[in-house]
């Protein structure tokens, strides 16, 4: 059996990739938020480990998952619903463009966070 | 090569439906999420200030529809993985189950949350 590893193929893959990374994401994200209900210095405290740098890293590529796989959706949604079927692999490239457009701006944001952390005496590592 | 399974979809059109129609809300929710919480709202995060927006009715609803289309969407999308690549019965079962449980303890410990914040 072969695989043609076209534009539509890379979508797909990258479509379940991101989003397992996602659900992975969502399932912590709800677990440290919940730690509001134990109170105040318990959520400033999980709060202040997972913003340290080594965190504000890894969200730039948790920012490249919701933006790909979002945008992705989107076209999967215009694919399905709105006949562009004929027009995917365009719409591919024209949403990687916007993506990393998006990427790199909220990217930036998260990058200097971590780095002016770092100037200001915040370990990388919160452990 | 046999194949018994026919892969992605097999819980029929309404969950390839459902994946789309939760899919575009929660489009629309990240984008509030985003611009509330990262965009109009760059300092650090305190405990009062999420607190006291959690506790308006509309944050509320935004939240509680959040977090059951990310449940949903998420849980259907494991299930849609299983089908394609597990076929050894006994195994698939147990995902399953575990999928379903793992959805179900995010659900209540996501709306507890969300409910117990009061102005």
């Amino acid at each position: 059996m072969h695989y043609r590893w076209e534009t539509g193929m890379i979508a797909w893959v990258l479509h379940r990739v991101t989003g397992l990374a996602l659900i992975f994401y969502v399932s912590l994200h709800i677990w440290v938020v919940a730690s509001l209900q134990i109170g105040a210095v318990t959520f400033q405290n999980t709060m202040k480990f997972v913003q340290a740098p080594l965190f504000r890293f890894l969200e730039v590529g948790l920012l490249f998952c919701v933006i790909y796989h979002a945008l992705n959706g989107l076209r999967l949604i215009a694919i399905d619903f709105l006949g562009a079927t004929e027009k995917h692999i365009a719409l591919f490239y024209i949403l990687v463009g916007i993506g990393i457009i998006f990427w790199i701006w909220g990217g930036s944001t998260m990058v200097a966070h971590a780095i002016h952390d770092l100037q200001h005496g915040v370990a990388f590592f919160p452990f | 090569m046999k194949l018994k399974q026919s892969g992605t979809g097999s819980g029929g059109a309404f969950a390839w439906f459902f994946q789309r129609i939760t899919g575009l809300i929660l489009v629309l929710t990240l984008l509030l999420h985003y611009l509330f919480l990262h965009f109009f709202n760059h300092g650090i995060v305190t405990y009062q200030e999420v607190a006291a927006r959690l506790a308006t009715p509309f944050w509320k609803t935004v939240d509680l529809l959040f977090l059951v289309s990310v449940i949903y969407h998420a849980v259907q999308g494991i299930l849609m993985v299983i089908h394609d690549y597990v076929h050894h019965p006994g195994i698939r079962i147990t995902l399953i189950g575990l999928t379903w449980f793992l959805g179900i303890v995010l659900l209540i410990t996501g709306t507890t949350t969300i409910i117990n914040f009061r102005l």
